[in-house]
């Protein structure tokens, strides 16, 4: 009888019992839990196509031909997949791999920009005329970055492999020429516990 | 003899009490939610979703989570609880609870061995509901259409592919589980992979095309519309009725478009019916009974089953419930303008693929119901060998008996509140402020219900969508 008072009071505990762990991790630690994107496939393909597109020739072209850095923007990222992605998480890792690679020269994107316009305009007429920024002195940009993720999945029981595929292009803003072109893949394979009957 | 007479009493005590405190306990497991479909809590929220008051549908449902539902009816409670908030308009509530459900049916893929054993000495009621496969396309296709509503159509395209993945995903899952079937211990009679009846909804591809023709993207948009067409050839059980015609809608305007998605009727129920197993010498025979008769409706070859036993067992069937509305019209500032049209019946969709795991849930049944009363009376003829019978005998023998039919309760579970049909309908009009009342006409033509938006702002070259409901 004692041991099976034990043995149910260990269950009931065992029952009640919640315990949470949280541990801190370096923010560039891999860890992949659900397979989904995540922000370890942002990172990698942001240095991956900003590796690329910055030792292309269409870089050196320029730079003989204009005697300076281009001027870069980075324009939309189209979310094609069939997952709810962070494009402008992906955005933010690309122009900061962008700036820091020192090559090119980087202008504010659209919602910035607007932000900026604003901060511009209201100058004129609430700050002094020697601090007051100029209106129309942009910095027009050379190229424009686009891009697009896709995504391909495949599922039988408990597997199921995600294939992503990131595509971008960076074209002339005066010709509409494409100068460069890089696709990045990433393939996982997901295991789940399965049984069947 | 002191000994022998201990040894009696407690073999006694071990093979009466054990099976009664069993038969106890499965009688009060009867009465709660682990081995029966509950209902009462939609007594109050259909009456409510009735009268189209949807905010008192949400009230009542989240009153009953505690009391009608536990965790392994977690993906149902999400389901109309996401559902009930589209319809009121609730858009992003729609999508948290739309997206709890669809996490939880994709943690449930799989399912797990204690429950998978809990089912076999209970019935599929002890199981976590891991959602009907119209179900787990519906939610995305409406989650599509909540992110459209607040014109954030990248999201809405990711729920659409969601949804177009899922059903290109369920012939292999099919195909899959009747193979695993026919190799397994169960597999008594083999089951044949059916083909898939619902493999692209015209619906999603409707709410595609308005979006891509909204963005300027006509190819995209003309992709959609051949798809549309495709579901009237490849899928004839589920497009069993006129395809709309959408004729002029890839025409490229001036004027403004204003897109009407108006959703109708009941979801599916499914309903027990009892059926009767008796056995023979390596077989068993199914019949169903209606008060006097017995019709025999299968009978099975059961290699070593011995002849003589006699069980119920209940099996779960759906039931469409249809619609009252016979007729939908558009009055923009007091003149009819156009007429919705049916693109898709979701109750449709709904049966078919149900259909496709019916005869897997009656071959498991049947071995569950065998192997539970085989085992039942198995214990009793030991009872009885050890008693002599007697009165002990034809008591436990009794309660066991009943308690087994008892615990073969169908697993009548499935989400309330998806509509039953849905109808599109599109005017071409200039650009501008209308009033648009949606008027649901009965099938003998009297008015029985209008849905009147108020003032509304058409723009050109803009998706101007809007949504109307009458679930009755």
């Amino acid at each position: 009888m004692k041991y099976l008072c034990f043995i149910v009071a260990s269950f009931l505990l065992i029952g009640c019992s919640s315990s949470r762990q949280v541990s801190r991790v370096s923010t560039d630690t891999d860890i992949d839990l659900s397979g989904k994107w995540n922000d370890t496939d942002s990172r990698l393909v942001a240095q991956q196509m900003v590796s690329s597109l910055t030792t292309k020739p269409w870089l050196e072209d320029f730079v003989s031909r204009n005697s300076k850095k281009p001027t870069v923007i980075v324009g939309t990222v189209r979310n094609l997949s069939s997952e709810h992605i962070q494009t402008d998480a992906f955005i933010d890792d690309i122009e900061r791999e962008l700036v820091n690679s020192g090559k090119v020269t980087f202008v504010a994107g659209k919602k910035e920009r607007q932000e900026v316009r604003e901060e511009r305009l209201n100058q004129q007429s609430n700050a002094t005329e020697e601090t007051a920024k100029k209106l129309a002195a942009e910095t027009g940009a050379d190229y424009m970055l686009q891009g697009s993720i896709k995504d391909i999945v495949d599922r039988v029981e408990g597997k199921e492999v995600k294939f992503y595929q990131v595509d971008m292009v960076l074209i002339d803003l005066q010709s509409n020429e494409k100068v460069w072109m890089d696709t990045k893949k990433i393939k996982k394979v997901i295991e789940r516990s399965s049984t069947s009957w | 003899m002191r000994n022998c007479e201990y040894s009696f009493h407690r073999r006694l005590r071990r093979n009466i009490f054990v099976p009664l405190i069993i038969s106890l306990l499965a009688v009060f497991a009867r009465g709660c939610t682990s081995v029966q479909t509950q209902k009462a809590q939609f007594v109050d929220v259909d009456k409510q979703v009735s009268s189209q008051n949807f905010s008192a549908a949400i009230n009542s449902l989240e009153k009953s989570k505690t009391i009608n539902y536990s965790k392994k009816d977690r993906v149902l409670y999400y389901l109309d609880l996401g559902m009930l908030c589209h319809y009121k308009g609730a858009y992003v509530g729609s999508n948290q609870a739309l997206t709890f459900a669809e996490n939880a049916i994709d943690e449930l893929y799989t399912k797990s061995i204690s429950k998978g054993a809990a089912s076999l000495l209970l019935n599929d009621n002890a199981l976590d509901y891991s959602g009907e496969d119209y179900e787990n396309i519906y939610l995305n296709i409406f989650k599509a259409l909540n992110y459209a509503n607040v014109k954030q159509f990248d999201e809405a395209f990711v729920e659409i592919r969601r949804a177009d993945n899922k059903l290109s995903q369920l012939e292999d899952k099919y195909r899959k589980i009747a193979d695993n079937f026919n190799q397994s211990d169960d597999a008594k009679k083999k089951l044949q992979a059916q083909k898939m009846p619902f493999t692209n909804s015209a619906l999603a591809r409707y709410i595609s095309l308005l979006m891509y023709r909204s963005e300027g993207k006509y190819d995209d948009a003309q992709i959609d519309a051949r798809k549309i067409d495709d579901a009237w050839v490849a899928e004839p059980s589920i497009y069993d009725f006129p395809q709309p015609k959408l004729e002029g809608c890839l025409e490229r305007s001036t004027k403004a478009r204003l897109d009407i998605i108006s959703f109708v009727g009941k979801s599916p129920e499914l309903f027990a019916r009892v059926l009767t197993i008796h056995t023979f010498q390596d077989a068993v025979a199914i019949y169903q009974s209606d008060g006097k008769n017995e019709k025999q409706l299968d009978i099975i070859s059961w290699k070593d089953m011995k002849d003589g036993y006699h069980f119920k067992f209940s099996l779960p069937y759906i039931e469409k419930k249809g619609t009252i509305v016979g007729r939908i019209a558009v009055d923009l500032n007091g003149s009819e303008v156009a007429s919705l049209q049916l693109i898709e019946c979701i109750e449709n969709a709904a049966y078919e693929t149900y259909k496709l795991h019916e005869g897997i849930t009656y071959l498991k049944t049947i071995a569950r119901t065998i192997v539970k009363g085989i085992a039942n009376e198995k214990a009793n003829e030991e009872l009885d060998k050890e008693t002599g019978g007697g009165m002990w005998g034809k008591l436990t023998r009794a309660v066991t008996g009943a308690v087994v039919d008892a615990s073969e309760n169908a697993d009548l579970r499935l989400s309330r509140y998806f509509p039953a049909n849905a109808l599109v309908g599109e005017c071409v009009i200039n650009p501008g402020t209308y009033h648009l009342v949606v008027r649901y006409y009965s099938v003998d033509g009297r008015l029985i219900h209008s849905d009147d938006k108020g003032l509304i702002l058409v723009a050109a070259n803009s998706l101007n969508l809007y949504e109307s409901f009458f679930l009755n």
